[in-house]
Formats: structure tokens, C-alpha cells, sequence
């Protein structure tokens, strides 16, 4: 038996809870309508036919290698931004934190004025020297979705890094153990929980990616459509399947925040 | 093997000075609470380094700021044990003892076997399975203790090793350490608050003390007293 405890602060009054029923409210039916217009007899056959399904395909492809792409670049650049002393550092984080707040579309139209063939500052060389178009390709899509997953795998790997308590390496550095097998055996393990929150919220970013993709790689059925698009474009003439293709998005993003809800739902032991 | 140690280092409000010279021999480093013990410890050991002066052992400098030399703490071959927890927590206690000499090139087996031995010579063979959140703060202290002695070092370092033991696993622990420090060669460094320790485990005593400082903060200086 405890005692119930009187905090102030605790006491909520009646308009705080009309507010947050009306947010609950706000956020869930959109939700519950779209589970609601859902054919279930016809989700399996909707997502495994036509356009839906090369949809998906390529988002899925396009969007693990986004995921990679995020990692091998972002576990670096988070690192140094965690533990690299230098002027304009703060300017610099704030720099590749830009993607998670730049409206996608302008992202998109970045992308074109870096990586277009005709006059992006280094899309014409790509072309010239290794026959490499990024727009309206694949590899573009892939470079739109990794534009736009990066930071998010810089921002949580980076806070990580600064939550490691500095004694585990110290004590190993004093153990014999020298810099490059510290970090793979002492900071890269403790680093884990951090690294895996961000792969899955980088990953669920990209195959979300929506402006980005459209304006640098465009809308080609089978080539730059991704999931996004293609249930944009369903919904005219196929709300069928644009329904079940964003209940697959829906069920992949459930599960991703049940995953991490340890770390993202404050359930920390 | 002696380890001679002139120089100084700022940090923060705290100024440390130290002008000792110790050989094969048990050093016990005494003073009251935030006057730099271990700010000295982590000066031998590398995690730290000088702002003038120099640091050598034998023929080797280890620091020296004149000469642009700063040897890293990895390559001291050092015993230390931190007075904080610092048990992995993510390997089992009888692979957080086999972790240094894996990092010395021994195999995962031979390492392994070592780590079992070494825990049944101390006695506490039972805890190698277990997780360091499995563990008391006592059986913490033990498996830092171990870990940290069982491989081959040229400087002993040890900070507040007994903080967490009881009156009666604090005098079964001292008389092990006895035994090990006997066995490993070079200088050793106690910091303790326990005058048992200073008498039973060391051979001269080294006690950090405040100076009046000519500027605002506080100088500590390192001074040997017997």
C-alpha cells in the first residue's frame, strides 16, 4: 500500500483534458478512416499486382540502400560533430540538421541544382566522366531518400555518442586496448541502442521520402515510382489499392515505433 | 624500474604540482577530497597530460610537453582500477576480465580459462557468469579489481580500490593484493582514505597538500612525506 501523493502540478484541470482529448482526437481519426476505407478482402491482391507492387519493390530496395548510405556517412559525420572540437561547430551541426526542416520539395530542387545533367554544379561532370544520371533514375531516388534520412541517423547517433559515459573507454584505453579496437569493441557496443534507433527512424524516413523524390527523380512507373507516388497517383483511378499500399506504409511504421518504443516512448529502465 | 615525475598541470581552479621519484615500491597517495588524487593517477596513466615539467620512466619519456612527447595511455602498460564503476556492461564479469588480455592478443579461449583462474584465486568464481547489473557494488569492485591486475604492467595504479567493500571483504581483499603487487614489478600507486591500507599495503606515502597560491584557486602539491 503507498500513499497517494498530493504533487502540485499534478492536478489537471478540466480544460487541459478537453485539449488533449480533442489532439487524441485530431491525430487517431484520420487513422481509424483509413483503416476503415480499407478492403481487406483485397489488400494482398492489391499490393501484389501492377503498379503497386514494382512500387513497393523499388522503395524497398531504394530505401535500404538510403539506409546504408545514411550509415556509412552519417556514423562518421555524427562522431566528429559528438567529439571533434572546432570553430563553427554549432553552425555546422545546425547545417546538417537543414533536410529534417526544409519543405522536401525545395530538398528536391537542390538536389537538381547539384546533381542535374544539364546544369547542376557537378551533375554535367558525373554524366561526362562516368556516364552517371542520377535524375530520373534509381539511384537518383536513392539519392533523394538518403538526402532527406541523413540527419535523422546523424541527430540520434550524435546524441548517443554524448551520453557514453567517457570512463568505459578510459578504463579500456588503460587495458592496452588502442583506438581503432576501442571503438569497435567498447563505443560501437555501447553505442548500439543509439545506432539502431536510427537506422529504423532513418529507414522509415526514406521510405516515406515523397517531395524529394518526385522533383529530382521524377515519376517513372517502375523506375522512380516509389510507394508514396504511386498512392498519390492511385488514388484517382485505383483508390482500391491506394488504400492497401497505405496500409502497408501504416503497418511498417507501427512497427518500427514498436520496436523502438523504449527509446522514443520515454520507457527507459 | 623508477618513475620520476616533475610538473605541473592546470585544471580548472585546481593547479597540481608534483616533484616525486618512486622505484619498485607501493606508493599510498593521501590528501582530502578534491585535491587532485585522482587527477595525479590519471597524469602517470596518459588520460591526462602535463602542461610542463616532464614525465619519465627508467629511460623512456612518457610526457613531456618541451619536447612534444606524449606517449597514450594504451601504450604505458598500465594496471589500473578507477574508483567509478567502469565494468563493461555489456560483457559477462568473467569476459570483463578476460578483455585485457584479449586486447593483448591472447586468444578468446586462453583468455577465457585465465579470467576463471584468476576469479577462483580471488574467490569469486561464482559470479562469472553473471552481468555487471547482476552484480553488488562490492562484487563490482572485485571484478575491476582483477581485471585490472591480471595482466603483465610496468605501473600499478589504484583508485580507492576497497570503496565499496566491507570492514571484513576489505581485509580479505587487501591481503590478495598484497600477494598480486608482489608479484607485478615496477611502481605502484594506492589513493586511499584508509590509514590499514597505508600501513599494511604500502611502502612510503606520497600526500597531496595546499599551498597558498599567488593567483585565485587552489595548488595542490605532491610531496613526499616518508
Amino acid at each position: 500500500m503507498s500513499a497517494r501523493e498530493r504533487r502540485i502540478g499534478a492536478e489537471t484541470p478540466r480544460f487541459v483534458w478537453v485539449g488533449a482529448l480533442l489532439a487524441l482526437l485530431f491525430l487517431m481519426l484520420p487513422l481509424v478512416g483509413l483503416l476503415k476505407r480499407v478492403a481487406w478482402s483485397g489488400v494482398l491482391g492489391s499490393v501484389t499486382s501492377g503498379p503497386a507492387s514494382e512500387a513497393l519493390r523499388l522503395s524497398l530496395v531504394t530505401s535500404i540502400f538510403a539506409t546504408v548510405i545514411a550509415l556509412v556517412f552519417g556514423l562518421p559525420l555524427a562522431w566528429v560533430l559528438a567529439r571533434v572540437e572546432f570553430v563553427g561547430r554549432s553552425i555546422l551541426r545546425a547545417l546538417v540538421m537543414l533536410p529534417m526542416v526544409l519543405p522536401p520539395v525545395v530538398g528536391g530542387v537542390a538536389l537538381l541544382s547539384a546533381y542535374g545533367r544539364s546544369n547542376g554544379l557537378v551533375g554535367g561532370l558525373l554524366y561526362d566522366m562516368f556516364g552517371v544520371q542520377l535524375t530520373f533514375s534509381p539511384a537518383g531516388v536513392v539519392i533523394a531518400e538518403a538526402f532527406v534520412a541523413l540527419p535523422f541517423l546523424v541527430m540520434s547517433v550524435e546524441s548517443g555518442l554524448r551520453s557514453i559515459d567517457p570512463r568505459f573507454e578510459e578504463s579500456a584505453a588503460t587495458m592496452g586496448v588502442g583506438p581503432v579496437r576501442r571503438f569497435w569493441t567498447v563505443t560501437l557496443r555501447l553505442l548500439l541502442p543509439s545506432l539502431v534507433a536510427g537506422v529504423a527512424v532513418a529507414w522509415a524516413r526514406a521510405l516515406g521520402e515523397f517531395g524529394a523524390t518526385i522533383t529530382f527523380a521524377g515519376n517513372i512507373e517502375g523506375r522512380t515510382q516509389t510507394t508514396p507516388l504511386a498512392v498519390y497517383l492511385l488514388l484517382e483511378n485505383d483508390p482500391e489499392a491506394a488504400y492497401a499500399l497505405s496500409f502497408v506504409l501504416l503497418a511498417v511504421c507501427v512497427v518500427v515505433l514498436v520496436a523502438m518504443r523504449d527509446r522514443w516512448l520515454g520507457r527507459r529502465s | 624500474m623508477s618513475l620520476v615525475f616533475r610538473g605541473l598541470v592546470r585544471l580548472g581552479d585546481l593547479t597540481i604540482e608534483s616533484d616525486v621519484s618512486v622505484g619498485n615500491e607501493v606508493v599510498a597517495i593521501t590528501g582530502a577530497n578534491g585535491i587532485g588524487k585522482t587527477s595525479l593517477l590519471k597524469l602517470i596513466a596518459g588520460l591526462i597530460s602535463l602542461e610542463s615539467g616532464s614525465l619519465k620512466m627508467d629511460d623512456e619519456v612518457l610526457d613531456d610537453p618541451s619536447e612534444n612527447i606524449f606517449v597514450p595511455a594504451h601504450q604505458r602498460k598500465l594496471a589500473m582500477v578507477s574508483q567509478f564503476d567502469d565494468i563493461l556492461p555489456f560483457l559477462t564479469a568473467q569476459d570483463n576480465i578476460a578483455f585485457p588480455l584479449r586486447a593483448a592478443g591472447m586468444d578468446r579461449a586462453t583468455s577465457r580459462v585465465r579470467a576463471i583462474e584468476a576469479m577462483e584465486k580471488h574467490g569469486i568464481r561464482a559470479l562469472a557468469q553473471l552481468k555487471p547489473t547482476q552484480l553488488s557494488g562490492g562484487q563490482r569492485q572485485r571484478v575491476g579489481l582483477v581485471r585490472g591486475l591480471i595482466g603483465e604492467s610496468k605501473i600499478v595504479l589504484l583508485d580507492e580500490p576497497f570503496s565499496y567493500l566491507d570492514e571484513s571483504a576489505r581485509s580479505e581483499v587487501r591481503y590478495w593484493l598484497r600477494g598480486r603487487l608482489d608479484e607485478l614489478p615496477g611502481p605502484k600507486f594506492i589513493v586511499t582514505h584508509d590509514r590499514q591500507d597505508v600501513e599494511q599495503l604500502c611502502d612510503r606515502e606520497i600526500a597531496l597538500e595546499q599551498r597558498p597560491n599567488q593567483h585565485s584557486g587552489l595548488r595542490s602539491v605532491a610531496t613526499i612525506v616518508r
